[in-house]
Parts: structure tokens; sequence; C-alpha cells
């Protein structure tokens, strides 16, 4: 579904990202785990048009989506949770969960989608005319995701979605992922937290300095001497 | 005594409206580009004059003159946006040089065509209507209400649109907006141009009250600044209750206090109320 080839990204003369290549196949969740600054984030936003690639390949759905803007990539089903969520603090949950549609034709009609959303996490539902900065970083992270749900993504793209959350938390949002995933949504999902990461996907990638270092199946990657040294202490 | 102080009031209020109106563009293209566009004072001169060239010069009715002007100094918006302001998003420093840039620019190819003579509008509409016991011009009130439909217009439709809605989630969070899909680039050049148009229409407004000449939008928008800030930047309704609240200050002040020093009543008062409320009168306190 998603194909990255050989993915160069530079700010200045600072090369962020070496001939990265990356595949997601419809229904996967894969993983894109490594250090802080190793680039994953930078990944992601390359994807999305946020940052714009130097050279390589960038394929969503048998289509080269090297040159188009941001918005049209969401359009196509690209959808990022971004890191440190982003969400309109001042506005409703509701407000905020209906900006999710923004970008769609039928975006008047998404009562049903808005409540599978509610479903998924029954929270918002009850904090749906709160404003989203008055919520704890837990309950953000899902008006984030429900957000992004929002906008009917095909590949959904979550960037450290438990960074600085309570393992509770974290574990009510392993939940909503593994049925989000059973629901056939394709998700790659970029993680300092390896164990959440390996334990939600199927595949893992990798990615040191900006550079793929290691790719397999999770469970593989999870016995992997390296990575457990690494990355799972 | 009294008839007089109610008198100016209301002359005040209607003042105020004027630069409310140019203070909601300011306060419309902070939220939104990130700069505060000084230029908007030329743009409502540039409304004003087009209005009295098209009116007084070529007999057009003053209705249509106001609205011809009003989109002409839109296009001109439009032309600066593309030419100049695209490059200065979010850069207060930058938008700041170019805009007062653009004034000298405005102002003076204005002053060369029509020269420094004070040019004065036939009153479209004359009489006056009595209200609380004080006599106002029939124009003066029917501007007022217009100004105010304006603002309450605008603020509707970004209340109920999902433009209005992009605008908003824009001014909170830009990525926010833009990973939803919200055409960035569009929001902000769409938000500077209405900015103008508002800026023009004031203008066009203002030519049927007072003489004009190439100068009078340079008090015009720092009034509209401080309006902004008094009501707190971002604020739509407070863009509007801020410019009254200046405008009848002043002139509550002039009639107590010397009236050489009228421009100044107002900033004692935003003084005032910054150090009361900092981020401005209707603002969210942080």
């Amino acid at each position: 579904m998603l194909q990255i080839r050989q993915l160069d990204l530079r700010f200045g003369k600072n090369q962020v990202l070496h001939q990265v290549d990356l595949d997601v196949a419809q229904g996967e969740v894969v993983a894109l785990i490594g250090p802080n600054a190793a680039g994953k984030t930078s990944t992601l936003r390359t994807i999305l048009g946020l940052n714009r690639a130097a050279a390589g390949e960038q394929i969503f759905e048998d289509v080269d989506i090297r040159a188009l803007p941001t918005h049209e990539r969401v359009r196509a089903g690209l959808v990022l949770v971004p890191e440190g969520r982003q969400v309109f603090g001042q506005s409703t949950v509701l407000d905020n969960l209906m900006m999710g549609a923004y970008h769609r034709a039928d975006r008047a009609r998404c009562a049903p989608d808005l409540e599978r959303v509610f479903e998924l996490f029954p929270r918002l539902w009850e904090r749906r005319r709160q404003k989203a900065g008055s919520m704890s970083g837990g309950e953000q992270q899902m008006l984030a995701i429900g957000r992004g749900l929002m906008a009917l993504p095909k590949c959904l793209l979550l960037d450290e979605p438990t960074l600085g959350l309570a393992p509770v938390i974290v574990a009510e949002l392993r939940k909503a992922l593994q049925i989000l995933a059973a629901s056939g949504l394709t998700i790659l999902l970029a993680e300092q937290n390896a164990a959440f990461a390996l334990e939600t996907s199927q595949r893992a990638y990798v990615l040191e300095l900006g550079h793929i270092s290691l790719t397999g199946p999770s469970s593989v990657l999870a016995r992997d001497a390296r990575v457990r040294e690494l990355y799972l202490g | 005594m009294s008839q007089v102080i109610v008198g100016q009031l209301l002359n005040g209020v209607i003042v105020g409206t004027l630069y409310g109106i140019i203070a909601l563009g300011v306060t419309l293209t902070f939220a939104i580009t990130g700069i505060v566009n000084f230029a908007l004072g030329a743009f409502m001169m540039l409304g004003a004059y087009g209005t009295w060239y098209l009116a007084a010069e070529h007999g057009l009715p003053y209705p249509l003159a106001v609205l011809v002007a009003t989109l002409g100094t839109a296009v001109l918006g439009l032309v600066a946006d593309r030419a100049l302001f695209r490059y200065t998003r979010n850069d207060l420093i930058n938008g700041l040089l170019v805009s007062i840039g653009l004034i000298a620019v405005l102002d003076n190819v204005v002053l060369m065509i029509f020269t420094a003579t004070p040019q004065a509008l036939d009153p479209p509409l004359t009489g006056s209507i009595g209200f609380l016991g004080v006599f106002l011009p029939k124009m003066k009130v029917v501007v007022c209400l217009l100004l105010i439909l304006t603002v309450a217009g605008t603020w509707l439709a970004l209340q109920r649109t999902w433009m209005g809605r992009a605008a908003f989630s824009y001014a909170q969070s830009a990525e926010g907006a833009k990973l939803m899909g919200v055409r960035t680039e569009l929001l902000q050049s769409g938000v500077f141009v209405y900015s103008t148009a508002l800026a023009g229409l004031g203008g066009g407004f203002y030519a049927s009250l007072y003489s004009i000449d190439p100068t009078i939008g340079n008090l015009y928008v720092l009034k509209a600044v401080e309006a902004a800030i008094l009501a707190g930047i971002g604020s739509i309704p407070g863009a509007l209750a801020g410019g009254i609240i200046l405008g009848a200050m002043e002139s509550i002040g002039a009639l107590y206090f010397p009236l050489s020093f009228r421009d100044a009543y107002g900033l004692v008062l935003l003084v005032l109320i910054l150090l009361l409320r900092p981020s401005g009168l209707f603002a969210a306190q942080r």
C-alpha cells in the first residue's frame, strides 16, 4: 500500500535520513522503532509532505505522491496523528473530532463515524463538551487518534502515541490499536517504546541515525539480542 | 451638559466602529498569518479614495462606489499578499518592515495622483436622527450600523462554517490543521485579503463622513491595533468592542481634558486595561 524507496532527507547540510526503505501492506501494522533523534518523526513527516525529501520514491496505492502537498495526501488517505498530539486546545472535544472530517466531501454526514470513535474511546464521549486543552495527556492522545480516525484514513500513521503516558493509559491505547488493527486498518506506528510497538505490530523496522539497521517480523525482533539489549532493556 | 456628554459618547461610539472594522482585520491577520499588518491603514485610505473618486469624479451612486472600491482594495490586497506578504508569514519583524514600506509606497502614490489637498464627498444621506435627546447625522448612524452588521456577519460566518472551523483550528495549532487537510496557504491568503477588504470598506464609509487626504489611514491603524490589543488579540466581537471603547474613551477624555491630547486618552486606557488583564479584555486569561 505504502512504499518508500531510498528516501533521503536533508535539513540544510544535515542529512537526517539515508536511503530509507519502508513498506506497509494493506491491513498490516508496522512499527518503526529506534532511539530519540533517529529520524522516526522525520520519516512520518516526509510521508505526509511536511518535509520535502531530497531524493527517493514515495508511492501510496500505486500513485507517486512525491509532488503532492499535505492536504492532497490527507485526501488520498494518509493521516498522521502527530507527536505532541496537536489537538485544538481551546475547542471542545466534539469540535476537534469534527475537524478530523474536514477534508471529506461527506463531512456534513459524519455522525456514524463519530459514534464509532466514541465506542472506541468512551471517555471522549463523557468529555465531548469539554475543552481539549483541559484534558489529561492520555485523553488528548485518544482525542488525537479519534480525530485522525474521523479523517477516514486508509493508512494511519501514529507518532509516539505513548510518550509520557501512564502505564494504565498505554494499556488502554494498546487495546484500542488492537481493535483498529482487527478491523483491517493499516497502521504505521513510530515508537521509542519498543516493547509497546513490537507487541502491537506484525512487522518492524529499526531506525538508527537515519538508517534502517534491522527489519523483520516483530516477534523475531523482540527476541533479537541486539534489539533486546538496546531497546527492550 | 448631560446632552453634550451623551452626544460626545455616541460620536465616540461611531468613530469606534470604524476603529473596530480595521481592528477586526488586524486581529484576523495576526491570528492566521502571524504578522501585524500596519498597512491596513493604507488600504483603508485606498478604499476612501476609491469611493471618493468613483462617486465624486465619475458620478457613481455612493453605495455602488463603496462596493467597487472595497473590491478594488481587496484586489490590491491580493497583489500585496502574493508579491510581498506571503514571504513574511509568522515573521513579525519582516511583516512589520514590509507593511511599513508598503504604507510609504501607497501613501505617496496617492499623494502623487490626487495631491495633498483634502477631498470631500457630498453627503450621500442628509438630515439627522434624534436619539437620547441629541441629534446625530443620519449618515453616521447608518455607517455605524452597517459596520456592526459586517462584524457580526464575519463572526457568524466563522462560527457556523467549515471555513471558520478551519480558521479557528489553524489559529490554535497550525500543524494540527494542516494534518487534517486544511489548505493553509489558501486560508492565510484568504484571511489577509478579507482583512484588506474590511479596511477598504471602512475607508469607503469614512469618506462619506469626513474629508480625506493620503495620510488618514496611518492614525486609524494605530487606533485599530490599540483596539485589538485592548480587546485581546484573536477575539472577533472583542475587536469591535475594543474599537468602541477606545472611541468613546477618546471622546469623553477630549471633553474634560485638553483636546490636543485626544489620541493619548485611549493609550492611558490601554495601559490601565493591560495592567489589570494582561491578555486583553475579552481574551481567555492565561
